[in-house]
């Protein structure tokens, strides 16, 4: 008996040891080369980085990507599970040229070239474009002229406005005195001579980084590798890495963002035709269309954030441009109930210690220094409408249906449910009546 | 029978667990790992480069580096870095994990041209932060510990703060450097302890101190003309 237990002991001590030298042991700070990255996302660019943890990139067919390896130090961040990087710490560069190899054979070289991202609707638009070597510098300067231009209008308008409120403060002076010498005026003839209050001047609306030097890398679909040769001929340990190029599978569908109008931060999609949208009693739904192509999961969440998880056989859509020419339709069969144009929204807080907010139609001319929160197809539904039998579509300026836009809408409501409270409670109840039998019998 | 049996499958499974990861661990490649720092002071060497088996890679914050992949065999491991002599040594990579300690010695501070000495009255003594300037007048912050002789001489100071002239010797003689590898600038420092310094010290009395600092790169000198000889709270 002794025997059988000192074996199961050092068996399970044994299984003890497997397991902790496979636990991955997160470092603290670790200086690392990492992959800096600049990737087409189908739609623009979005950056990340790559850490030594992870071993393949991904890119986007066809499409310039940019990349550069960097030394960092590298900590682990808990709440996010997740590598970050200390680009304040360290970042220096590593220079050399970058070499990408397909099934073992060198088939390029690439030397670092400028570039820039280039934002025609501004930062947060939804256009971005890699400008490469003279046009990064030329969309830079570009932007930094409309930028001073700016800031020279600013200028100008500040003179303008201090200027107003003088003239201002005279005609009131002016009409104070007037009437008290007895004359009357009409708001017609006030309005006609009131000074004009100045217009600020916009900003640029688009922008332009700065330029930087990284690897421009336009590939068709394949498995590579790369890795940095230094200048001295040597390849830079911990350069190398998989390269895996890949391409949507579907593409040209249509998908919706859906931003309900009770909590409009908490966005849904709806990207597959077959889906049901379901929405709860009188409720407000904002719709966004969006073409959409269909990426393989694990390809594309990798490219977002090489640190993402995802999985292989499973497929995504991904959201590229926003549908905009188009009627939302609101139909109960053939019966069109509501048509709906697109619109922008402003949300506004409501102040005090009362928590929420209120979403009102964007209007430019009283809101000259405020921007739209979001644009979208406004779709009031109504507590009285039936639970089935509802559709939304697309309809196109020149007329028929946008492909793919149809969707079926349900309606949720709040029915018998006090039957549902009886429900619950009925486990309970016939707890209560065996308790009560059982200490029946029990009693003497 | 049984039992004897399912022992002897325990057993298998264990033998062959330990193999696997044995193999796993050591493949049929070479690892080189270890220390890389400044030999006297330990701390990083920055922007040291390492070349083996047509591998490099550069080193700026960490202590420590490592080559993976290497086919075993005999190399020359070099490694370099800006003002640092250069290290070379013929070693032997085995399969698995091999370790070679890198301590690098200090070649020179970087364009220096003078030093910058600042003193603080402490509860030891008096604690003098040298700072290396370069020819355009800056601090320099990148730089090996070389070994350097401090000497002092340490003045009471008469006289008012403009016009002032120098008093008794209070202390004429070396100064022990040490190494502070968390400071930006003044990472030589040194003290001269108050039972070094022959003077009942006083509240609000002053010292002028003449530093001579000899390095591999001359002599460099100056003064500090506001030493407070007490210690300041």
């Amino acid at each position: 008996m002794r025997k059988i237990m000192v074996f199961w002991g050092v068996f399970f001590c044994f299984l003890l040891y497997l397991q902790t030298t496979s636990m991955a042991q997160a470092p603290m700070m670790s200086e690392q080369l990492v992959y800096s990255l600049n990737v087409y996302n189908g739609k623009g660019y979005g950056g990340a980085f790559n850490p030594q943890t992870e071993n393949t990139i991904y890119f986007i067919a066809n499409k310039d990507s940019a990349i550069s390896a960097r030394t960092t130090l590298v900590y682990f961040w808990p709440i996010t599970a997740k590598f970050m990087a200390g680009w304040q710490t360290l970042n220096e560069e590593v220079v050399g040229t970058l070499e990408i190899l397909k099934e073992g054979k060198l088939i390029k070289s690439l030397k670092k070239q400028d570039n820039s991202l280039y934002y025609p609707e501004g930062y947060w638009g939804e256009i971005s474009l890699l400008c490469i070597d003279e046009d990064a510098h030329t969309y830079y300067e570009k932007y930094k002229e409309a930028t001073e231009e700016y800031y020279q209008k600013i200028s100008e308008f500040y003179k303008a406005r201090i200027e107003y409120r003088k003239k201002m403060d005279e005609f009131l002076e002016e009409i104070k005195k007037r009437r008290e010498a007895g004359e009357e005026f009409t708001s017609e003839e006030i309005e006609k001579s009131i000074p004009k209050e100045p217009k600020p001047p916009e900003g640029p609306k688009f922008y332009t980084t700065e330029p930087r030097k990284d690897y421009v890398i336009d590939l068709p679909v394949g498995s590579y590798q790369i890795r940095i040769r230094a200048e001295d001929g040597t390849i830079i340990q911990d350069s190398q890495k998989n390269l895996v190029v890949f391409t949507s599978r579907r593409t040209g569908g249509t998908g919706y963002e859906i931003i309900p109008g009770n909590r409009w931060t908490m966005k849904e999609s709806c990207d597959d035709p077959a889906r049901i949208i379901y929405a709860a009693g009188k409720n407000t739904l904002y719709f966004n269309p969006f073409t959409q192509d269909e990426y393989n999961e694990l390809y594309y969440n990798k490219l977002e954030d090489p640190q993402n998880p995802g999985r292989v056989e499973r497929w995504r859509w991904v959201h590229i441009t926003p549908i905009k020419d188009v009627t939302l339709l609101f139909l109960k069969g053939e019966e069109v109930l509501q048509r709906v144009k697109r619109l922008p929204y402003y949300v506004k807080q409501i102040p005090g210690p009362t928590l929420g907010y209120n979403i009102t139609e964007y209007d430019k001319e009283k809101q000259p220094y405020e921007r739209p929160t979001f644009e979208g197809y406004k779709l009031d539904l109504s507590s009285t409408l039936e639970r089935t039998g509802y559709q939304i579509n697309l309809e196109k300026k020149e007329g028929g249906f946008f492909k793919g836009g149809k969707r079926e809408v349900r309606l949720v409501r709040k029915e018998n449910s006090r039957l549902l409270y009886a429900l619950s409670i009925f486990p309970l109840v016939i707890g209560v009546v065996i308790f009560l039998k059982r200490r029946r019998r029990l009693a003497p | 029978m049984k039992r004897a049996i399912l022992y002897v499958i325990v057993v298998l499974i264990v033998v062959v667990a330990l193999v696997a990861t044995f193999n796993l661990r050591s493949g049929k490649y070479a690892t080189l790992k270890g220390k890389i720092v400044d030999a006297l002071s330990e701390d990083p060497v920055w922007k040291v480069n390492m070349v083996l088996d047509g591998k490099s890679t550069t080193r700026y914050l960490s202590k420590t580096y490592r080559f993976t992949g290497i086919k075993p065999g005999s190399y020359t491991f070099k490694a370099t870095a800006p003002n640092y002599y250069s290290f070379s040594k013929e070693i032997k990579v085995k399969k698995g994990e091999n370790i070679l300690d890198v301590f690098m010695k200090g070649e020179k501070i970087p364009d220096l041209q003078g030093i910058i000495v600042f003193t603080e009255s402490q509860e030891k003594g008096i604690q003098l932060e040298i700072r290396f300037a370069d020819s355009k007048g800056e601090g320099i912050t990148k730089f090996p510990r070389l070994s350097l002789n401090l000497e002092g001489k340490l003045y009471l100071k008469l006289g008012s703060e403009e016009d002032y002239t120098r008093g008794k010797e209070l202390f004429s003689g070396s100064i022990e450097l040490f190494w502070d590898s968390g400071a930006f600038l003044a990472k030589n420092k040194g003290i001269i302890p108050w039972e070094k310094i022959g003077e009942h010290l006083e509240i609000e009395k002053y010292g002028i101190l003449d530093v001579l600092l000899r390095t591999p790169q001359g002599d460099f000198k100056d003064t500090v003309d506001d030493v407070k000889l007490y210690p300041e709270e």
